[in-house]
């Protein structure tokens, strides 16, 4: 293989993921009924393009696997082959069979072949077996005279007429003229068909379609139907949508948008922020000088103004319908429903609600943790439900909303909310209550996110693995977040995700530290605070100091020992206490001084360097130098605190 | 020993003359304050700003043990070098650039053993215009950069 | 493969362009009208045809049914796969003895 190809390796393997999540919510909305020649269509071209790709990059396994797919698709929307739970079942494993394929393949890795013949040969099995006896259509089909002329040829239609099952024609050549006076422009050719189709009459009439503007064509579906319009099979009711013939341009909704690679945007964002430094530097000159010509004044104004909608609009430009996260949770319910015998309905809203990328990328598992909470431990069975009055159908939504400089994510459901009673049951039996505690309703809705706790009665593999919502809330405080949860006995139960738009960007404040300057993201501040000669403690023998907030003792972090800085005061009096918390426990952060607030674009240090301890990433503040944020939960934990201050 | 670069930029540290493969220098900057990096080995001065990417810059003349001063001549000769994990950019602060030279493949010579120090940074020895030139080993400079 | 019976003047061949379709059928029906009046048996060299459309099909149709009506022989030479399928998908192949290898006299 050359490096060149190597080159196009990734978009391959970008493309071929994302065009199997297309394949599979079309195999979901099969599966849920849709018997639409279009989603056939859709999963068929994504099985032949994976095909056509993963032959250019000689990835054969994958060619031979999707080319079995395709003829099972194939005889599908000829309809050969009906659509069954069974079937759609052996589809959506092959979806899972084809990512692992290219996941393998994309890591260099050998592909689970033993799964693949499996696979393979129940697939070859469905198309081998005959097909249900299919009742036969009778087409009449008298051409118009000038139907070449314009175009039409019956051979091509008695073609496609073909796709749809096995066809007899019989040709009447009674109008036929002598060869002399024979206009070849004129089709004096009639036929009479007969298909053996379980086709409905509007997938026929749709073969026809065009021949019927200007000829003359007679369906009777089905052998008893004299000339009824009824559809052949009952059992497939959705018609082909009436569209034109070329049905092969719709379903690609975002025919409308481009590929970019997320290096061309941070080249972009980068230029912005170049722009941005440039800007703040004009504006200080101009602050500077004074007296300023009032035109020059107006223009730098209107500068800021526009380079401020810049960086915006390029944020934006970053930012991903939240419906990439949640496509994959139509599969997930339904996959996870059937292993628990019970019935759910997923309801997916916002799903147009946008975010950065870097967020997208980390809330999913979080959202996939809570469904998976909600359909083992939330639903109940159905024969539960109806005992209880309710659908037997579950419902679970998954919503997303803007609300403020947040994305707001709520999983919620009709089950049995949380168990009270076995929450604190399991609560005391971990230690976390003491036995006669009888903890307030919030206080219990707490619990459930302790670390190691779990309520259910047996472990699953889905839930209850006792790494539960403490993992949860640990990645969304992560990310900046916070999670909160409601329920009502018998009704249901509701968390609540708050995250940040974007990971790129933190609000941060500058503190001084010697001649250094540290960024600390706002979200780990508690309280920024002066202390009274003498108000620290030395503890024995650590060199360390505790100090008393809010009746906890908190360490001290002297960051310039930490970070081997020339601090301009080393009294703790003298300088400045910043109460941080990270991961749930707090210290106090020494610095000289605390100075301005500002919107930190997070840049890798990484990138070109290395990680450095005690510090996140950097950032570029406005006069164009590089400003390091502190990596708060880092430094706490060097503070060597293990609980959220000792009880003092 | 890698392939000898056929243009070579030379600068001067501490009195000598270096010089690096041309196809490896990104740009060549003026001087400018750094941002330094906690705990990290001396010869590193710190990160700056490259167009909104974060750019570790090496001192040289702390690399190579002479005396540092920042004259108006001081610069930072950015590369940019293909690594295992990709492109990577990395600043050396130069007491000055001098010229872009052409290099014959035969006027190379190995760098004969002196001393105790790690040599892997340095390619091999040139005679360029009467002068003696060090050829660096860009790969070298980066590995070494880490770690510590 | 070399004909079976040798060349006779009673015998003539009209050889099909590679596209048997309506674009072409002025000068398709032209030699099949030459060829009409012919006295001996007509040999339609299929040779080259690599396409075929509904068109052609009808005059070849008309052809052979007005050579057999008037009791004068038609015969194949080298029909292959694509006017074979064309016949087959119209229901015109045994009119125009293409089913299953019948190479008429």
């Amino acid at each position: 293989m050359t490096v060149d190809l190597a080159r196009f390796h990734d978009s391959f393997f970008d493309e071929s993921f994302e065009s199997l999540a297309t394949m599979e919510a079309a195999l979901l909305r099969l599966e849920a009924g849709a018997t639409g020649a279009e989603t056939i269509n859709t999963v068929f071209r994504v099985a032949h393009s994976l095909k056509g790709g993963a032959g250019m990059f000689g990835f054969h396994d994958i060619v031979s696997f999707t080319h079995t797919l395709e003829a099972v698709l194939d005889a599908l929307r000829g309809r050969r082959l009906q659509t069954s739970a069974a079937l759609t079942g052996l589809l959506l494993g092959s979806v899972d069979l084809l990512r692992g394929m290219l996941e393998a393949t994309r890591a260099g890795q050998p592909v689970d072949l033993q799964r693949m013949a499996d696979l393979q040969f129940d697939l070859e099995l469905l198309v081998a077996q005959p097909a249900a006896p299919a009742p036969a259509a009778r087409i009449r089909l008298r051409p118009g005279l000038d139907l070449h002329r314009r175009g039409n040829d019956p051979l091509q239609v008695l073609g496609e007429l073909a796709k749809l099952g096995r066809v007899t024609v019989r040709a009447d050549i009674a109008s036929l003229p002598p060869l002399a006076d024979l206009d070849p422009g004129t089709c004096h050719l009639a036929w009479e068909i007969t298909a053996d189709t379980a086709a409905p009459r509007e997938a026929i009439a749709h073969v026809f379609e065009w021949m019927d503007h200007d000829g003359h064509v007679e369906i009777d579906a089905g052998p008893a139907a004299a000339a009824s319009s009824a559809p052949a099979v009952p059992a497939a009711p959705v018609a082909v949508p009436g569209a034109g013939p070329a049905t092969a341009a719709a379903g690609a909704p975002d025919a409308g948008s481009i590929r970019v690679g997320v290096e061309k945007l941070d080249d972009l964002m980068n230029s912005v922020g170049e722009l941005v430094i440039t800007q703040t530097m004009l504006a200080q000159v101009a602050g500077a000088t004074g007296g300023l010509d009032e035109r020059l004044h107006r223009g730098l104004l209107q500068l800021e103004r526009n380079v401020r909608e810049l960086q915006e609009s390029v944020m934006r430009v970053r930012m991903l319908p939240i419906s990439a996260v949640f496509s994959r949770f139509p599969r997930l319910v339904r996959d996870l429903a059937q292993r628990f015998g019970k019935r759910i309905e997923l309801q997916l809203g916002g799903e147009h609600t946008e975010l950065d990328k870097t967020v997208l990328e980390k809330i999913g598992d979080p959202l996939v943790h809570l469904v998976r909470n909600s359909i083992d431990h939330g639903i109940e069975p159905p024969d539960v439900r109806t005992a209880r009055g309710k659908n037997p159908v579950g419902t679970i939504h998954l919503d997303a909303s803007q609300r403020g400089g947040c994305i707001v994510v709520e999983v919620r459901d009709d089950g049995a909310g949380l168990d009270r009673r076995r929450i604190i049951e399991r609560a005391r039996k971990l230690g976390l209550l003491v036995a006669d505690e009888e903890p307030d309703e919030l206080a219990v809705n707490e619990l459930i996110f302790a670390p190691g706790f779990s309520t259910a009665d047996q472990a699953t593999d889905v839930s209850g693995r006792g790494v539960g919502m403490d993992v949860v809330r640990r990645n969304v405080k992560a990310l900046g977040g916070s999670i909160e949860v409601e329920s009502r006995v018998g009704e249901g139960a509701r968390f609540t995700l708050t995250l940040p738009f974007t990971l790129a960007i933190v609000d941060g404040q500058t503190v001084a530290v010697g001649g250094e300057r540290y960024v600390v993201p706002v979200t780990s501040i508690v309280e920024s605070l002066r202390l009274a000669p003498g108000a620290a403690t030395r503890v024995a023998g650590s060199g360390g100091d505790v100090f008393t907030f809010r009746g906890d003792y908190l360490p001290v972090v002297r960051l310039h020992e930490l970070f081997g800085v020339q601090p301009a005061a080393d009294e703790l009096h003298s300088g400045l206490i910043m109460v941080v918390e990270g991961d749930g426990r707090r210290a106090g952060l020494f610095v000289d001084d605390v100075e301005g607030q500002l919107q930190a674009v997070i840049k890798s240090i990484e990138a070109n360097y290395e990680a450095v301890d005690g510090v996140s990433g950097a950032t570029i503040t406005a006069d164009g130098n590089v400003a390091l944020i502190l990596d708060v939960p880092a430094l706490v934990r060097t503070a060597g605190q293990r609980r959220p201050g000792v009880r003092a | 020993m890698s392939a000898v670069p056929a243009q070579v930029l030379t600068f001067c540290v501490g009195g000598e003359t270096y010089g690096i493969d041309i196809l490896c220098v990104h740009e060549i900057r003026g001087w400018s304050p750094v941002t330094r990096i906690p705990n990290s080995p001396s010869q590193l001065s710190g990160v700056l700003n490259l167009r909104g990417t974060i750019v570790p810059v090496i001192d040289m003349r702390v690399r190579f043990g002479v005396e540092a001063g920042i004259t108006p001549s001081t610069v930072i000769v950015v590369l940019s070098l293909q690594g295992a994990r990709g492109r990577r950019e990395v600043g050396l602060v130069v007491d000055s650039v001098a010229d872009v030279l052409e290099l014959a493949p035969d006027s190379v010579r190995d760098l004969p053993p002196v001393g105790t120090r790690d040599n892997s940074d340095l390619l091999g020895l040139a005679t360029l215009g009467g002068r003696t030139v060090m050829l660096l080993e860009p790969a070298g400079l980066v590995q070494e950069e880490r770690g510590t | 493969m070399p004909r079976k019976k040798p060349a006779r003047r009673v015998r003539s061949a009209v050889a099909l362009p590679p596209v048997c379709g309506l674009e072409q059928a002025p000068a398709l029906q032209a030699g099949l009208l030459r060829a009409l009046a012919s006295k001996g048996s007509v040999t339609l060299d299929a040779s080259a045809v690599e396409r075929v459309d509904t068109a052609g099909v009808q005059l070849l149709v008309a052809f052979w049914r007005d050579r057999r009506a008037t009791g004068r022989g038609v015969a194949w030479y080298g029909a292959g796969p694509v006017l074979q399928a064309a016949f087959d998908a119209l229901g015109l192949a045994e009119t125009v003895a293409l089913a299953a290898g019948g190479d008429a006299p």
